[in-house]
């Protein structure tokens, strides 16, 4: 019944393989995109919800509270930028409370982010290790750390770059 | 044995010499059936003709949508570029470089970073508009350097 010689088989086979494969590799693409936005979403929430709490604000501006003036673009919102990460953030130190061990940091996008340092939190700056205690205000700072469900950062890993002197 | 007439044999006869007077006359009249001696070269010269258009045709498409890519990738990159270059993820993509064995430790929170920061829309439009301009750049090149081969070959026939 078929015979396998023939060439439309083969390429009819080929072809039904490879849009099969392509529609797999589409549809795990896919979902890695909406476990991101829901990570990113999830985050952006606790972050709002908290905001009152964690930054000091009245409880009816820290509710539904949104980055100041996000970066547009001409593309509009289409790539989620109103939303933040909570793996990470980058910018530089407002605030250190040694009391709490927390450090208060604003984002390029004038995003403000709650991180939390802990025993096991790593800062370096250039090839030296330093303390919590040797953050100041100012310093530009990138995080890699675990979002909370409190709307914080707990950090894993503080890179320190000293302020460029002008 | 076959069994003919002398009639149907002057029949023949005269049939044939009808055909062929006719046939004299007919060729005689109709002399375009004679073929001309460059018939072959104009043919050829023909299918070049049409070729060489062909070519020039699609070149001028190619070159002109080239263009207009190129333009857009300009207002694109322009629009586009500070949002790139001042994400996250470039300045996240910097820690491979300085902290190179706390990022494999930390990999999964550093992809998951990477892949929340990296502005998707912005760097999707300006790899669309250079992967148009490049291709039909390429396009147009290949065809004029194809033309090209053709002409030299044809020449040297």
């Amino acid at each position: 019944m078929f015979n396998f010689k023939e060439d439309w088989y083969k390429k009819l086979i080929s072809r039904v393989l490879i849009g099969v494969g392509l529609l797999i590799l589409a549809l795990i693409i896919f979902s890695l995109g909406i476990m991101v936005g829901f990570h990113k979403a999830e985050f952006s929430y606790h972050w709002g919800e908290n905001y009152d709490r964690l930054f000091g604000m009245p409880r009816d501006l820290g509710r539904n509270k949104i980055p100041d003036n996000p970066p547009r673009s001409v593309l509009g919102n289409l790539g989620g930028n109103e939303f933040s990460g909570g793996n990470s953030a980058v910018g530089s130190i407002i605030k250190f409370d040694s009391v709490s061990s927390t450090l208060y940091i604003k984002g390029d996008d004038n995003v403000e982010k709650n991180i939390v340092i802990d025993t096991r939190t790593l800062i370096r700056m250039g090839p030296k290790t330093i303390q919590p205690a040797d953050l100041k205000t100012d310093d530009k700072v990138v995080i890699l750390g675990v979002p909370s469900s409190t709307g914080q950062i707990e950090a894993r890993f503080i890179r320190v770059f000293p302020p460029t002197t002008k | 044995m076959e069994n003919r007439s002398p009639n149907n044999n002057l029949k023949e006869v005269v049939i044939k010499d009808n055909f062929d007077e006719k046939f004299g006359l007919f060729m005689r009249k109709n002399s375009f059936l004679e073929t001309p001696a460059n018939l072959s070269e104009k043919i050829l010269f023909s299918i070049e003709r049409e070729r060489r258009f062909n070519n020039s045709l699609k070149m001028a498409l190619s070159g002109i949508v080239a263009v207009l890519s190129f333009v857009g990738l300009i207002f694109v990159w322009r629009s586009e570029s500070s949002l790139i270059i001042h994400s996250e993820t470039v300045k996240l993509l910097s820690l491979l470089f300085s902290d190179f064995s706390v990022i494999l430790s930390y990999w999964k929170e550093y992809l998951l970073s990477l892949a929340e920061s990296l502005p998707v829309v912005s760097v999707l439009a300006v790899v669309f508009f250079l992967w148009i301009t490049c291709t039909t750049l390429w396009l147009t090149v290949k065809i004029y350097l194809k033309s090209i081969h053709q002409h030299v070959f044809i020449k040297h026939a």
